[in-house]
């Protein structure tokens, strides 16, 4: 039988050694990235609502919103460990995608588009940013923002 | 006049069909996957065939919902497993926290 005071004694330094030599199994909480994503949910939502009247009237627009959504990529990227927000937000932004990309894609062939299209499109893109905001919480602390 | 019922009833049918030709492992887990998607979807989708139904929308905008759902599916994913991590990360720093006060508590 073990002695359960030996078993204490050897338990404790493999158990530090264990996780010690552990990367982080996720990047630590950002302000920055959860600003990015806050800040950027009530442009892109702001955005999409003009998508009533022609492309071209907010083309500049929409390349200044992209332009933020990359560096918001790649600070994320950037970051240590934190491989599923950056994956969250390639998912969110690629041009040939199904969420932002699918949306400005039809905005930009169709010309413009109508209410229900921009209303029921407004949800999947506000339901992804919000995956989003939800993973970069939990690193702060629990939080029970999962739908 | 075809119902939301109806149309369950269809998709349903048509995934065991799909499913039918996976090996057995995989079938279970399609179905399964079938299914989740249908419970997180369920409320949109009825929306959004009744907008079809009345000519609202196109069948390429429902596609286009349909697509989006799935891609919100995979941000799902990601955000469940970054919350396991996260709690795992927080289990790891209490752990090394007991480690050095139970040290302290103990011996000092």
């Amino acid at each position: 039988m073990i002695d359960r005071r030996y078993c204490s004694r050897g338990l404790i330094p493999v158990l530090l050694l264990f996780l010690g030599a552990c990367a982080p199994m996720i990047g630590p909480y950002s302000p920055t990235a959860y600003k990015n994503a806050t800040g950027l949910k009530a442009e892109t939502l702001a955005l999409m609502d003009r998508a009533t009247m022609p492309y071209s009237q907010s083309e500049a627009m929409i390349e200044e919103l992209m332009v933020e959504i990359d560096k918001a990529y790649e600070y994320v990227h950037g970051m240590p460990s934190d491989d599923l927000s950056a994956r969250q937000w390639a998912l969110l932004r690629r041009p040939d995608g199904d969420l932002l990309g699918k949306f400005l894609d039809r905005w930009k062939t169709d010309g413009r588009l109508t209410p229900v299209y921009i209303g029921e499109f407004k949800g999947l893109v506000s339901d992804a940013f919000d995956e989003i905001i939800c993973l970069e919480a939990n690193k702060k602390a629990a939080n029970l923002c999962l739908k | 006049m075809a119902t939301f019922d109806d149309y369950l009833d269809e998709l349903q049918q048509g995934a065991k069909k799909l499913a039918a030709g996976l090996v057995d492992g995989l079938q279970a887990d399609a179905l399964s996957d079938m299914n989740a998607f249908l419970k997180r979807s369920e409320r949109d989708l009825a929306r959004w065939t009744k907008q079809l139904a009345e000519g609202e929308i196109t069948t390429q905008d429902f596609d286009d919902f349909v697509q989006g759902k799935k891609a919100l599916a995979e941000m799902h994913k990601l955000t469940k497993a970054g919350l396991a991590a996260a709690k795992l990360e927080r289990f790891r720093a209490d752990l090394i926290s007991l480690v050095i006060n139970a040290a302290v508590k103990v011996y000092l």
